[in-house]
């Protein structure tokens, strides 16, 4: 399962060090063959064919102010595959960079606020979705 | 593209410390193959913990093969609706087929000019324009799936149609790994047809692997019944590639196994021989099965026979074979041990039915039968030819100088040439389209796809003075379908038995290929858009050409236009296609080359242009092809990087591949030589000590170096006169010099920020007869030329560039030759 994670989420060799480094922060609780297994659960159950590879790619750089790696619970990692999915009215590429933006935050308080949200999007509806992201592309934009 | 692996020195296994010959000498290929593939059984030369390290072991651990045809199916139908057309370049009035999948009843289709395919919303977003034309509107729906899997067929023939005794023998080398209890999971889990005239319940026999892993026999009796009879023993599967992503996947020498089966209809005696090609004579695997079977006598059929597949009843194929096969063989009697023997001996008997040598025609699709009766067949969805054979003496590496020892074909579950799908419309291009870039975009529900292609000028003719070449083999090389990671049936992907993927067809939904990606990484062609767009906004009238249409015509196709783009990563290239670039260069042509790593790998097209094929090796790759297969079944010639054939890119365009990372681009720094008056013109605009390019990207974010880089080397072939006008700096780690140019691992050159070699070289050179070159030297530099507005410096310099080099006015060469560049770096 580690194997096939790296090859699914992987887009090129290069990237496969930063999706190991994912695995081994998110594989500390049950493995990472556990975590790989979950998540490509997740994948195949998702309806958008590349909104897991972003997750991938946005959770594998999503860093403290120290440099870690933040381990998002399952909870807020299923909020990104939904909204990544799920909020159809904007279109994906709109829904990505959305999330994109959402992590490059590195101090703990937006950090936190970045997390409540995700964890909020596994559970809301898709109205809210679409509302949390109207909510949030205006300030994404004005970078 | 050919990624750099970063941790190489860490995964690789140790290396057997005995001479190749040597080794083939004392274990024969098994043991090779086996033991650097980390599963070596018991009784092999080495272990697994004494060849690999921790890295290795703990990949070792994981299942190792991918289940390709799964997952392309599955996200081709969760994409909802995609297609794919005929051809990727079509005439003024030329007819161009769409073919499409739809999960909807029904769908919309609009033909569409594409100007900008990025919809980051930090630039100028997605651009198109709807062509009313008589083709849009809507379309019933049906879900088309691909037929994935590589096979011979070879028509019914009444030779074939055995209804008493015959002997089946092959040389194979089988690869699919079933669960074992050190590969639990695995995604091989059926059986698999070697030499088949099988039609389910309408009768017939072959010769298969069985699910586990064991050579059997399958007849079907006149009294109704099928027997399967099996061998004692599971054949050891062969690895064809040392396994890992975090390594570099390279192709072993294959393990083979001689197979024979006989059945007597007399008696019903079926004998199951299998012998692996080692002298180990205690291997477990080496062992003759007997059995007896209560049928005596054959339902024939009409079907086909089929090597490395079986059909069904309803004539459909599947049981696909995983493995090379050589020289199979039918008898239509009973052969003695000694025959058998004696045809593993290169010395069989003569009277087959019929004896396939795949070392003939390599180049084609035919698959010949050198017996009398010349029951000729043909391949199925390119497996991969010139391959090394059972007999192959590691002696010649070239399969033309040495073809009898070519005689294996390697099939593969997940191979596929041409889809197949039922054409869905059919748009016969307008005699006033102008050249660009089209798709057909298609809409149903919240689902969406382009099916892009190019509208070329009409052959001889030209409507502009400029043009640029959209890379379509660069486009097929990186062509996935399905999920964007890793691409699968790309080039850059390895089969599902490791193995790597020496051929791309474009009758298959590119998915890749498409506009509206979600990355902040735009490759290929979503990053060519910026440029296509940068022309129309600046004004530019463009033609738009292909490599097909390069390779075709050659530099006749480039005569008319005073100058010719690139786009951002034209990494594969024809010796016809440099070639052309060459003459057109040498007649006064002008060329811009608009990105990084480009005219790197030998490419060579099928004679249709249906499909390319490359042979990796001694590159920056994904993976590297096994040893004595690095010659094209196409043409013969050897593959690799054009470097090692003697035709550096910088011998022509002043600059070559040098290093790639894909964190954070970083902007040039102006040069001496971007004031001699020679080229000093290009930064007309441009403020004397301004960095260029450091301000957002639509690539990677920011800076206009990055991605992959390129970098003058007079050692390789730049020419003395050329000027090195801006060289990028400041690039990370991540950042990495071409492993190609590092000779040995210890001590190996450091990443970007310390390395010298990590850069990016802004190139201007003139040839003769007012020719010139223009390099960027990076993948990036397109993906900047929107930024402000298009008011940047990186767009003025393409534009001062691009009205120069379009003039009337010739480019003057040097007063004299300028050796002051010899040294590198």
């Amino acid at each position: 399962m580690r194997e096939d994670f790296l090859r699914r989420y992987a887009t090129s060799p290069l990237h496969v060090a930063r999706l190991e480094r994912l695995l081994a922060t998110y594989g500390t609780t049950h493995g990472e063959a556990r975590f790989a297994e979950t998540f490509i659960a997740w994948d195949r159950a998702c309806s958008d064919v590349d909104a897991a590879l972003v997750v991938t790619e946005v959770l594998a750089t999503f860093e403290d102010e120290r440099g870690e790696l933040i381990r998002l619970s399952d909870k807020a990692i299923k909020g990104a595959l939904r909204f990544l999915a799920d909020a159809v009215s904007v279109s994906p590429a709109i829904r990505a960079y959305t999330l994109r933006t959402w992590c490059r935050v590195r101090d703990t308080p937006a950090i936190e606020r970045v997390i409540t949200r995700l964890e909020a999007a596994a559970d809301a509806p898709t109205t809210e979705l679409e509302q949390l992201l109207e909510h949030t592309t205006d300030n994404a934009l004005s970078r | 593209m050919a990624p750099h692996d970063e941790h190489s020195q860490d995964e690789s296994p140790t290396p057997v410390d005995v001479s190749r010959r040597q080794f083939l000498k004392t274990v024969g290929t098994s043991g090779v193959a086996t033991t650097l593939a980390g599963v070596a059984d018991s009784g092999h030369a080495q272990t697994t913990s004494q060849t690999m390290s921790p890295a290795a072991r703990r990949a070792s651990d994981a299942p190792r093969y991918a289940p390709i045809r799964q997952d392309v199916i599955e996200n081709l139908r969760k994409r909802g609706l995609t297609g794919y057309v005929d051809r990727l370049s079509v005439e003024p009035d030329g007819d161009i087929r769409v073919m499409v999948s739809s999960e909807h009843a029904r769908y919309r289709a609009d033909i569409v000019r594409l100007i900008h395919g990025d919809a980051n919303p930090e630039g100028p977003g997605i651009k198109e324009r709807v062509i009313d034309l008589p083709v849009n509107g809507e379309y019933t729906g049906r879900r088309q799936d691909v037929a994935l899997g590589s096979y011979a067929r070879v028509p019914d023939h009444q030779l074939l149609r055995l209804e008493g005794s015959f002997t089946v023998t092959a040389w194979i080398a089988p690869t699919s790994q079933r669960d074992t209890p050190r590969a639990s999971g695995s995604v091989f889990v059926g059986s698999e047809g070697v030499v088949t005239k099988w039609a389910g319940d309408r009768g017939g026999y072959g010769v298969f692997i069985d699910e586990t892993g064991r050579l059997s026999v399958r007849l079907r009796g006149t009294d109704g019944t099928t027997d399967i009879l099996r061998a004692d023993h599971p054949l050891r599967p062969w690895v064809p590639a040392i396994f890992g992503m975090n390594n570099r996947p390279q192709g072993v020498a294959t393990a083979w196994y001689f197979v024979a089966v006989t059945f007597d209809a007399t008696t019903g005696h079926v004998l199951l021989v299998q012998e692996p090609k080692t002298d180990f004579s205690f291997d477990a695997t080496r062992a003759t099965t007997e059995r007896i079977t209560g049928i005596r006598e054959l339902v024939s059929n009409e079907a086909p026979l089929l090597i490395a597949a079986a059909g069904t009843a309803s004539g459909a194929v599947n049981e696909y074979y995983n493995g090379k096969i050589d020289n199979p063989r039918v008898y239509g009697r009973v052969l003695s041990r000694t025959e058998i023997d004696a045809i593993r001996d290169e010395n069989g008997p003569t009277d087959a039915i019929a004896s396939w040598d795949f070392a003939r025609d390599i180049a084609t699709h035919v698959v010949s039968d050198v017996s009398p009766h010349a029951l000729h067949g043909h391949t199925v969805n390119l497996p991969t030819r010139a391959m090394t054979g059972h007999n192959w003496d590691t002696s010649e590496t070239d399969y033309r100088r040495a073809r009898h020892q070519y005689g294996a074909i390697h099939f593969h579950d997940d191979d596929l040439d041409d889809a197949q799908w039922d054409t869905a419309f059919t748009l016969t291009v307008p005699a006033d389209l102008p050249s660009g870039l089209y798709a057909a975009r298609l809409r149903a529900g919240s689902d969406e796809d382009y099916v892009p292609f190019v509208v070329r000028p009409r052959r001889g003719t030209a409507s502009s003075r400029i043009a640029l070449i959209i890379p379509t083999f660069s486009y097929l090389a990186y062509g996935g379908t399905g999920t964007s990671a890793f691409r699968p049936l790309s080039l850059y992907s390895r089969h599902s038995d490791g193995s790597g993927v020496c051929y791309s067809s474009r009758l298959r939904p590119l998915t890749n290929m498409r506009p509206k990606i979600q990355t902040n990484n735009p490759w290929q062609f979503m990053a060519d858009t910026h440029l296509i767009d940068w022309l129309d906004s600046k004004g530019f009238n463009v033609d738009v050409l292909t490599d097909d249409e390069l390779h075709e015509e050659g530099a006749s196709l480039l005569t008319p236009y005073a100058v010719v783009l690139t786009a951002t990563h034209p990494e594969y290239y024809s010796l016809d296609m440099l070639e052309a670039l060459q003459t057109y260069l040498g007649q006064g042509g002008r060329l811009m080359y608009m990105g990084g790593n480009g005219f790197y790998w030998v490419t060579v097209p099928d004679p249709t242009g249906r499909y390319i094929e490359v042979r990796r090796r001694d590159g920056t790759e994904h993976w590297q092809g096994a040893p004595g297969e690095h010659h094209h079944s196409l043409t013969g010639e050897p593959g690799g990087l054009w470097r090692f054939r003697g035709l550096a890119p910088q011998q022509l365009f002043g600059v070559g591949f040098t290093a790639q990372g894909f964190d954070r681009n970083s902007p040039y720094r102006r040069m001496p030589d971007s004031t001699n008056p020679r080229a000093s013109w290009i930064f007309d605009g441009v403020e004397p000590d301004a960095l260029i390019g450091n301000f957002p990207s639509l690539v990677l974010d920011f800076g206009a170096a990055g991605s992959e880089l390129d970098r003058a080397d007079f050692a390789l072939g730049t020419p003395a006169h050329a000027l090195v006008l801006a060289s990028s700096f400041g690039h990370s780690d991540a950042y990495q010099h071409v492993v190609e140019q590092i000779n040995t691992s210890n001590g190996a050159d450091p990443g970007g920020r310390e390395n010298p070699l990590v850069r990016a070289d802004m190139v201007f050179l003139e040839y003769p007869n007012g020719g010139a070159v223009f390099s960027t030297s990076s993948i990036a530099w397109c993906g900047s030329l929107s930024f402000n507005n298009y008011t940047n410096d990186v767009s003025r310099i393409t534009e001062n560039v691009l009205r120069r080099f379009a003039s009337d006015a010739p480019v003057p060469p040097p007063a004299t030759t300028d050796t002051a560049n010899q040294a590198n770096a």
